[in-house]
């Protein structure tokens, strides 16, 4: 009973759809209905099959691609590490710009012909035939070129650039290097290292009367390169050439590269060098030594600090730096260049002492570069 | 029997006929009476539907329940497709034969003459507002399931419903010919 006429009429429809009558009685059509499952049924089997198939091609597919793609990237990969031989590190990698015929990189124990523009990855090691050449930019500027048979290994090619010079000629162009960056070209027997400088280094064939039969050649265009060798360091300056007692290269044997084994390849001009001063060979007793180019270094380091403390207003101590020089080497290469400095220091505080030091210089140097100026302080006339 | 059925194997038909069927029937009928021309069509229809959707069966519900679902689901689309016929009930407009149970309003007569007026007014509201109600108040599916059979979600079918009754109830309050045949039912304390 309720008071809810939807309440009412629901509860009547309800009790009209009650009765189902009975439901339980199989159907006259059985058969036929079965039947029909059964199709329905088959129907779902086969579909079932065919997306059991397709699952599995599907896999199938998606298996072959990823080692399809595994085996693409392998190649990729080894394509890249072996004929260009470029890593991307991050660093500043050196560039092929000119690679005549006859260069080859060898890495991971594959040889490869360059391309253009590939990038030598650290470990590569990089060859020239007898009139190849091959040319290296790096994004600082600095540039290199290995000459014809020639045989150079990228030791290392982070913030520090290494090489190893095993034959040939090597030229390089350094770019001024940030505090925590070095450039270093080793040969068999010494270790170059610069700072922002032109040089080149040569294998040739040693020569037993020079610097301990040392193969290795260096003349430095500009700048200031430190050679270690035999347990020594020596400094050498732009104009210079290492060891002293080699015959310095005469413009017209430019480019001549001598090979460890003593063949001799055809003139480049790309390889080139004209150093802008040679300074005179020293005394034979002085130069023709480790020790003589130990104290060449020395001399150096003398006469710039001289230079410098000069021109930071502390004469007494330049002068100081002179006087060592000069005592300690009074023969030496820097010897007349430090009594002309000497002199013109001490005119500069005392005319009497000016005269005095000019004297000096024209005893030692009758025919010295600074005679006139040396005169005329004598004089008293400057 | 499940794992047969979605394994597609055809064994399983009259099994599955025969432990189904009746579920069907009942839900067939109660929809749209017991001598509806397309029963067998509807019949073997919601078997096969039952067959192809038997995957979305997870067990969550009682197999009669998920089955009568599906019947319904078959019947109301039915329904809708029918152009010249697509009333509910046609058994209770039609037939003569009165359940017995509404045979307690006192009259056969009076009784079948309230439900025809009734069923008059949900011809007359809205569709989809009618089956809610039809098939939540009347047919006794729980609101997901009258969401399934009418393909709406949820909170739409619940939506329906509440229309479907006020809009129901508005009628039914407006018949002045059926306010006397509901009248002891609309007294207070009446019976």
């Amino acid at each position: 009973v309720t008071t809810d006429p939807l309440d009412h009429v629901t509860r009547l429809l309800r009790d009209a759809v009650a009765d189902a009558g009975d439901v339980d009685a199989l159907p006259p059509s059985r058969d036929a209905a079965v039947s029909r499952i059964k199709d329905a049924l088959r129907a779902r089997a086969t579909a079932r099959r065919r997306r059991r198939v397709v699952t599995l091609l599907a896999v199938a597919a998606a298996v072959a691609a990823v080692v399809g793609g595994s085996v693409l990237a392998a190649r990729r990969t080894d394509r890249s590490d072996s004929s260009v031989a470029a890593v991307a590190t991050g660093h500043d990698l050196g560039r092929v710009v000119v690679a005549t015929e006859g260069v080859t990189a060898l890495r991971a124990g594959r040889t490869q012909s360059l391309g253009q523009d590939a990038r030598l990855a650290e470990g590569t090691e990089l060859r020239t035939a007898g009139t190849s050449e091959a040319h290296l930019d790096f994004d600082s500027g600095t540039r290199v070129t290995l000459g014809g048979g020639g045989r150079v290994r990228l030791v290392e090619q982070s913030q520090s650039k290494r090489f190893a010079l095993e034959a040939g000629s090597f030229f390089a162009k350094v770019s001024k290097l940030a505090v925590d960056e070095r450039f270093v070209v080793a040969t068999p027997d010494a270790e170059v290292e610069v700072r922002g400088t032109e040089f080149r280094v040569t294998i040739v064939a040693g020569d037993a009367a020079c610097a301990g039969g040392s193969p290795t050649r260096l003349e430095v265009s500009e700048g200031v390169v430190v050679v270690r060798h035999a347990g020594s360091e020596v400094r050498v300056v732009g104009g210079e050439r290492w060891p002293t007692c080699a015959p310095p290269f005469a413009p017209k044997q430019v480019g001549v590269v001598a090979t460890t084994s003593g063949s001799t390849a055809a003139p480049t001009e790309r390889i080139a060098m004209t150093p802008r001063r040679v300074l005179s060979t020293p005394p034979a007793s002085a130069s023709r030594s480790p020790e003589a180019s130990s104290r060449l270094a020395e001399q150096n380091d003398l006469f710039d600090e001289a230079m410098r403390l000069r021109r930071s207003g502390d004469l007494v101590g330049a002068e100081a730096r002179l006087d060592r020089l000069l005592a300690s080497y009074p023969t030496g290469p820097l010897a007349e260049s430090a009594a002309v400095e000497r002199m013109r220091l001490l005119a500069a505080s005392s005319r009497a002492r000016g005269a005095g030091a000019a004297r000096d210089y024209l005893r030692h140097h009758p025919e010295g570069f600074a005679r006139a100026e040396a005169e005329a302080m004598a004089a008293g006339t400057q | 029997l499940l794992a047969a059925v979605r394994s597609g194997e055809p064994d399983a038909a009259a099994a599955l006929h025969d432990r189904l069927r009746p579920v069907v029937e009942r839900a067939i009928r109660r929809l749209l009476g017991r001598g509806d021309r397309d029963h067998e069509d509807l019949a073997q229809q919601a078997m096969i539907e039952i067959v192809t959707t038997i995957d979305r069966f997870r067990g969550d519900c009682p197999l009669d329940g998920w089955a009568s679902t599906v019947a319904a689901h078959v019947v109301y689309n039915h329904i809708r497709r029918r152009t010249t016929e697509r009333r509910i009930f046609e058994s209770v407009r039609l037939d003569d034969d009165v359940p017995a149970s509404t045979r307690s309003l006192g009259a056969d007569v009076s009784a079948r003459s309230v439900l025809r007026r009734v069923l008059a007014h949900l011809d007359a509201i809205d569709e989809a507002k009618s089956w809610a109600y039809l098939l939540h108040d009347v047919c006794g599916y729980d609101l997901r399931e009258v969401a399934e059979i009418t393909g709406v979600s949820v909170a739409a079918a619940q939506s329906r419903l509440v229309r479907g009754r006020r809009e129901l109830l508005e009628r039914l309050g407006a018949d002045a010919e059926l306010a006397p045949m509901l009248g002891n039912a609309n007294q207070p304390g009446g019976p």
